[in-house]
This record gives structure tokens, C-alpha cells and sequence, in this order.
């Protein structure tokens, strides 16, 4: 990902809003890791990016501006933490049915998962064509 | 479609590689073991059923098994291949089911501890397949909530509530000889919530089974693979995705990698650790992977290696005893990818001792 080609959408779109101001500083310091330190960013790491405790309304707009569109920086997926401390990345479609119908199927069991969005951590990564 | 071969699939198979092998085999797939075989049940086709036998079959003989490899010289061998053919495998309800599992009453009555249901020999080497039952327990966490009031008023007073499943599994248990070098194998099943000392104790009764045909002439100590635990991780093999290591300055890591794409050789934190370091790092278990299969990387067979931090420098590995007895070869489809494993061990084995040699040179007499 380019930064001006990013920022001058930003620039258009959210020339005077905080979410735009945050998406951009966010964007800065996702840019300027190394490729394995933009492969697991967790709500902490990039709410610390931009010296905040707590999501609010910004920075969820913040984290959308760049999770959507053609100029995306950022994926999303998700981390399965199981019973016994198993962790196991969430991507492509089993991402997709448990954002939609809340429905995740063990990797290990093949049992599915009661309450699936309480067991799975949000986590972002530099989008993979950038890298 | 048959029911006793679509439960057993269930009960052996993880559900990752189910639905990979399943997925490459063109079975179709549902969300989860219940919906899948729900679809499957209701199906009437000799193909796709056989295609399940043989996915069950190789899975009995490779999937998911702690493994212990013994150096066997040339006449060990041959004693070791008659002892295979004239083990008489009965016409019983074990053996005619295989490789599916029997009713679990079936036991109820079995005296030896290993039943033998299967033998053969291919290309590759010659087997013969044992079956036992094994009884694990599973821990399960239980909320207070789950019980009525008065059982949850005396159980408010605890942190955590912790009940336990018993479970009985039907295990198969195989003792490999290849055609191609001096490794005995013997691997025993490695279901989920084994414990280690089952595994060793299972490990001790075929090792005595194959010692009374040796006569004399025994097998001595596995394999210590521990060495091998510093091999892999000073090469380029595979993709490390965990491992426990000692430091000098009095620290015991475990790092486990949350994603596989990154090996944890080349992991930032884990370099960078090492480089303030004058000293080297210990590794002491390494969980290695490898991917391989075409774009959907349809093999990903891992190892296991698994010492502990006293390693080498305990007591007893002064007096030479192996530190690393056995392998967890996990993630296995069938043949291709436990052989892949098995060939990288072997190759390791060579390095860290190249005078024993298992491919090239005969052990000593």
C-alpha cells in the first residue's frame, strides 16, 4: 500500500473528522513496521497507536476507513482461544460465518462452538499485497 | 452410507484434517462433524464409502501416533519379519471390522492386552496392527449456574468447578519394519487427553512382545530423538511453530507461533532475544511443520519433540539414557506425509550421529 494514494482518500473523505485524523496516524505506524509486526495487531496495539485507553465511536470509524474500500491497509480475522488455551486463527470463510450467523466450528472436534464471538479475539494484519 | 465407518472417522480423525482429506478426496463437507455426517448418512454410494475405508485405513496406520524407533541389525530384522508372518491374525469381530472400531462390549471379554487384527507388507516395509482399549478421562469445566440452587450455593464458594468424562477408546497400535533401512518403528495411537505414561507403558508391552521372539538377541534403548530437537532448529527443515527453550540467564521460554506463516526461527521477538545474548539458547521441544501438496497445501504433517528443560544435563543422561524416547507425528493424512516425517527424522538421525547411520550402514551386531 502506498501512503499518498491511502491519505489522499483519507484527506478527501475525512479532511476535518477525528476518525480521519486517527486513521491516518494509525496508518503511519502500521507503515512503518516491519512485515512480522503488522501480522498480529491486536484493539490494544492500535488503540496505543493513538494514545487511547478505550474504543469509541472514532476509532471504531477509524478502523473501518481502513479495513474497507480499494485503499485498505488493514484485515481483519479473527483468533479462536479454546477450553484448554488452544489458539487458532480465523480466516476466509470460517471468519465470515462467525462475524454473520455467530457460528464457529471446533478445528479440533469438528463440535460446534456455543457462544462463538465470546471465545474469538479481533485481531488486524498488514493487508498481504502491501507486504 | 455404513454407520460403524462414518462414527469411527469421527472418534479417530481431528476435524481439520477429516475436512481436508475429505475436501481432496471430493467428499462433501458440512459445518462440523454433526452436519457433515447428517449429509453423509444419507447417502448411497459404494465409492465414496470405500474412499472413506481407505482414508480410515491409512489413518489407523499413520494418524496421530507417538512413535519410538529402535536400530535393529540385519538379523534382528529377519527375526522380526518371521515373527510378522506367523502371528496368526483371528477371524474375530475385531479383525473383520477393521479398520473401523468394534461395539466397545466387545472388550468385555478380550484377555490379551493387544489383539492383533492386521498385517501386510507393501512396498515400503511390513506391518502388523494391534488393537486395544483404553480408557481417558477428560476434564470439562462446569459453571455453578449448571446445577440447581442448593448444589450452586455450596459450589459459589469455588473458583473454578471441574467434572470429569471417562471415555473409552479403541486404539490401533502398529509395529513398522521398512524394507529400506534398520529402524524398527513402533507406534502406538495418540488421541487427544493420552497420558504420556499410557503411551510409555503401551510402548514397554509391544518392545516386550517383539523381545520374546528376539530371544536373546533384544532390542536395546529407543532412539534418544532428543539431539534431534537441536538439529531441526539449527536448520532449515520445516517451519518451527513452537518451542520451549532454557537460557543462561535462568529464563525457560515456550513460544508457540499463533499463525504458521511465520516460522518462529525467523520471529522478530525470538531473534532479537537471542542476538543480546552471548550465550546460546537450549531448546529443549520443538513442534515442527511442514506443508506441502500443491496451493492448498494439502499435507501438513507436524512433529513433535518433547524434553524437558533438565535435558542433557540431568543426571541420568550422564549415565546415557535417551532423554526423548518417542515422536509425535501429528496431522497426518496416511502414508505420504507420516513418511515425509519419518524420512526427515531419519535424515536427522544420520546427522547428529552419523556412525549409526540408518540408511546407509547396518547397526553393529
Amino acid at each position: 500500500m502506498e501512503k499518498d494514494p491511502l491519505f489522499s482518500y483519507i484527506e478527501t473523505r475525512w479532511a476535518n473528522e477525528v476518525s480521519g485524523h486517527l486513521a491516518k496516524v494509525i496508518a503511519e505506524r502500521v507503515m512503518s513496521l516491519r512485515p512480522q509486526e503488522a501480522d498480529c495487531l491486536s484493539y490494544p496495539d492500535l488503540l496505543s497507536m493513538v494514545g487511547r485507553r478505550y474504543i469509541d465511536r472514532d476509532f471504531q470509524a477509524a478502523l473501518t476507513i481502513l479495513t474497507a474500500g480499494k485503499h485498505a491497509l488493514l484485515r481483519a480475522y479473527g483468533v479462536y482461544v479454546d477450553e484448554d488455551g488452544n489458539e487458532y486463527p480465523l480466516r476466509g470463510e470460517d471468519f465470515t460465518a462467525l462475524l454473520s450467523e455467530n457460528v464457529l466450528v471446533h478445528p479440533q472436534t469438528g463440535e460446534v462452538v456455543e457462544n462463538a464471538a465470546q471465545h474469538v479475539a479481533p485481531v488486524f494484519e498488514k493487508a498481504q499485497e502491501d507486504r | 452410507m455404513n454407520k460403524a465407518l462414518l462414527k469411527t472417522i469421527r472418534n479417530r480423525m481431528p476435524w481439520a484434517i477429516a475436512s481436508r482429506a475429505f475436501r481432496a478426496n471430493g467428499i462433501p463437507t458440512s459445518q462440523g462433524w454433526d452436519r457433515t455426517i447428517g449429509r453423509l448418512k444419507s447417502l448411497k454410494d459404494d465409492k465414496l464409502e470405500t474412499i472413506i475405508e481407505s482414508l480410515l485405513f491409512e489413518h489407523a496406520l499413520f494418524g496421530e501416533k507417538f512413535t519410538k524407533f529402535y536400530s535393529v541389525t540385519d538379523k534382528q530384522k529377519n527375526k522380526i519379519r518371521e515373527f510378522i508372518e506367523g502371528v496368526d491374525i483371528p477371524n474375530n469381530v475385531f479383525s473383520a471390522a477393521f479398520p473401523k472400531e468394534v461395539n466397545k462390549a466387545a472388550f468385555e471379554n478380550v484377555t490379551e492386552p493387544q489383539v492383533p487384527v492386521a498385517k501386510f507388507s507393501n512396498g515400503d516395509g511390513m506391518c502388523l496392527v494391534y488393537t486395544s482399549e483404553m480408557k481417558l478421562t477428560y476434564r470439562e469445566k462446569l459453571s455453578a449456574g449448571d446445577f440447581g440452587e442448593a448444589v450452586s450455593d455450596i459450589l459459589r464458594g469455588y473458583d473454578e468447578i471441574i467434572g470429569l468424562k471417562f471415555r473409552s477408546v479403541q486404539l490401533f497400535n502398529v509395529i513398522w519394519i521398512s524394507h529400506f533401512d534398520n529402524l524398527l518403528e513402533v507406534r502406538v495411537d495418540n488421541p487427544q487427553g493420552m497420558p504420556s505414561e499410557a503411551s510409555h507403558q503401551l510402548h514397554s508391552l509391544l518392545k516386550g512382545m517383539i523381545n520374546n521372539a528376539l530371544g536373546k538377541n533384544k532390542l536395546e534403548f529407543a532412539r534418544d530423538l532428543f539431539p534431534l530437537i537441536d538439529s531441526i532448529y539449527n536448520s532449515e527443515d520445516g517451519k518451527v511453530v513452537e518451542l520451549g527453550f532454557s537460557t543462561s540467564t535462568g529464563s525457560v521460554k515456550l513460544e508457540k507461533m499463533r499463525r504458521t506463516k511465520t516460522c518462529l526461527r525467523e520471529e522478530l521477538y525470538h531473534v532479537g532475544g537471542k542476538r543480546e545474548l552471548k550465550t546460546r539458547i537450549s531448546p529443549y521441544k520443538i513442534s515442527v511443520q511442514w506443508s506441502f501438496g500443491g496451493d492448498d497445501e494439502a499435507y501438513r504433517p507436524e512433529l513433535t519433540l518433547a524434553g524437558t528443560s533438565r535435558g542433557l544435563n540431568s543426571i541420568a543422561a550422564k549415565q546415557s539414557a535417551p532423554q526423548v524416547t518417542g515422536a509425535s507425528i501429528a496431522n497426518c493424512i496416511g502414508a505420504v506425509d507420516y513418511e515425509h516425517v519419518r524420512e526427515r527424522i531419519s535424515a536427522h538421525l544420520t546427522k547428529v550421529s552419523p556412525a549409526s547411520s540408518e540408511i546407509s550402514q547396518t547397526a553393529a551386531e
